[in-house]
């Protein structure tokens, strides 16, 4: 009699068929995008040592990281993410290369999820870094990058939430430490009635987090929050802005300005996106600016990037 | 189409009646039918168990739904909650027998609490030190302590009359509990202007 089989664990997946075959398709349509925009194809390790993607990610990695020993006792941890890794070979291997640098990848990322959920571990992905180069230019050229993926992927209706994070800095940097807080769930859960109490006696800065956490929509939304914008809240708008006017009327039908995010607030430093479409209930990418992340590698520069989720893709995409 | 979940039991006809207020009106004559349709031909209602709402929210299967903070918190489920909508108010206690010592059991025995709430009871002793066992049951809590399944319990409580009948005691809140309106975060960014115009109506319901 033979043994059963073992089974797979909890959160793997074997993809056959169709699953792989649209997968493919998905990695081969990036490769050409990112290839024609001058991006230079990274193969990073599948795992580093832990402290490499905390370095990068910040202590809320450090749930969700697959970790395992070494040999000699140190700690692994499965690739968390690509950006972590870049940053590292940017800082060492291309420390002294020409900027800004255009690199790219495609493959999966590692996470714990929560025991007995039975969500998938791992997730295909792929997605850009610009690294050494500030300027609004380099924004643009990442965002039209991300429409440019998502077109070429197969996506028809999908759409691009476009913020920054000095639209609500600004009114979180004036609360107390537990007020910030609760402002923040408040706002992450968009519940407008108890961000307004809890902000009824705010100073006139966090007070104005109240309308901007709810802006979102098209130009004139935008354009009508400027106006009422306080001096430290106006240059985020103002390059939001600028932003969509440097885009051809084919992205900018795609994007979305939307203020009320604040998950990203202490990994971004500039703009942040998320992509979403059609028939997926999460977002199916998502990037932004992080200037701080290379400093944590000891090589300070600009940095804005974006990566795609090609499972929520592929699944968006299946009839 | 903008699909709400709502859940069955307690929350159910008030959820129903707000929704009505808001102009939404459910089919009164649903039969068998799993998606219920509105007198709003862009809005239909799936009926779940408590529990199962924010799964179909998080997940997407439906946009909106209605559903206590106690299971919300449980389940740890991402989703906004854009409205706290005024019913369905009970709090999550612990509970022990009148009859016996709190909260330092005789002997020095680690407590035993069984409930529905094993993430919510777990984080409430975890965060104030006390070692408790966990014990996961589905229904009928009150009756562990009588049954000498657990010491103490972990429960929804409204009026109180369903654990003094069981000679239990209310010891401490751990949350108050109320109904929420959820949403998928998905949903709220591709279908903004229906998600608005449900909010907006909802919203005067719950401010009259």
């Amino acid at each position: 009699m033979t043994r059963p089989i073992a089974p797979i664990p909890p959160g793997a997946l074997d993809l056959t068929g169709p699953a792989a075959l649209s997968r493919r398709r998905l990695q081969r349509a990036a490769a050409d995008v990112l290839e024609h925009g001058g991006y230079e194809e990274l193969l990073p390790p599948t795992f580093e040592y832990e402290e490499v993607f905390l370095r990068a990610g910040g202590s809320g990695v450090a749930d969700r990281l697959i970790r395992f020993t070494d040999r000699d006792g140190r700690m692994l941890a499965l690739r968390y993410d690509f950006t972590a890794s870049i940053a590292r070979v940017a800082a060492t291997t291309f420390r002294d290369a020409t900027r800004p640098l255009r690199l790219s990848y495609s493959g999966k990322v590692f996470r714990q999820e929560p025991e007995r959920g039975g969500r998938p571990r791992e997730t295909l992905q792929a997605g850009a870094e610009l690294l050494g180069q500030g300027d609004l230019a380099a924004d643009v050229e990442i965002v039209r990058l991300t429409l440019e993926l998502a077109r070429t992927m197969g996506l028809r209706d999908f759409q691009l939430n476009l913020g920054h994070v000095g639209a609500l800095a600004p009114g979180l940097a004036v609360l107390g430490e537990a007020e910030r807080e609760a402002v923040r769930r408040w706002i992450d859960r968009k519940d407008k009635g108890n961000l307004t109490r809890a902000l009824a006696d705010a100073a006139p800065e966090a007070r104005a987090l109240g309308g901007l956490a709810f802006v979102i929509g098209r130009r004139s939304v935008l354009e009508q929050a400027l106006r009422q914008a306080s001096a430290a809240t106006r240059p985020a708008l103002e390059h939001l802005l600028q932003l969509e006017s440097a885009l051809p009327p084919a992205d900018r039908a795609h994007v979305v300005f939307d203020l009320g995010e604040v998950r990203g607030l202490d990994y971004y430093t500039g703009i942040h996106f998320e992509l979403f479409t059609a028939g997926a209930g999460q977002a199916a990418g998502a990037g932004g600016r992080y200037d701080d992340l290379m400093g944590r590698f000891g090589a300070p520069m600009p940095a804005v990037g974006v990566s795609l989720d090609l499972d929520t893709i592929a699944e968006a995409l299946a009839p | 189409m903008i699909r709400i979940a709502l859940a069955k039991g307690r929350l159910f006809e008030p959820a129903a009646a707000c929704f009505a207020k808001a102009g939404i009106v459910i089919d009164p004559n649903p039969g068998r039918r799993l998606l219920i349709p509105s007198n709003e031909p862009a809005i239909e209602f799936l009926i779940v168990k408590p529990s199962d709402v924010a799964v179909y929210v998080e997940s997407g299967a439906a946009d909106l739904g209605v559903t206590g903070t106690d299971v919300l918190r449980e389940s740890n489920a991402d989703v906004l909650e854009p409205l706290e909508l005024g019913f369905g108010a009970c709090r999550l206690v612990v509970a022990s027998p009148a009859s016996t010592p709190w909260p330092d059991l005789p002997g020095g025995k680690t407590a035993r609490i069984a409930t529905k709430y094993p993430r919510l009871a777990w984080a409430h002793f975890a965060q104030a030190g006390r070692p408790v066992e966990i014990i996961t049951v589905s229904g009928s809590v009150e009756v562990a302590p009588l049954l000498g399944l657990s010491h103490w319990i972990v429960d929804l409580v409204d009026t109180g009359n369903t654990l003094r009948a069981n000679g239990l005691s209310e010891r401490e809140t751990i949350l108050q509990v109320g109904a929420v309106l959820v949403a998928n975060r998905a949903s709220q960014k591709l279908k903004l202007d229906q998600h608005l115009a449900l909010m907006a109506s909802l919203e005067r319901v719950v401010r009259a």
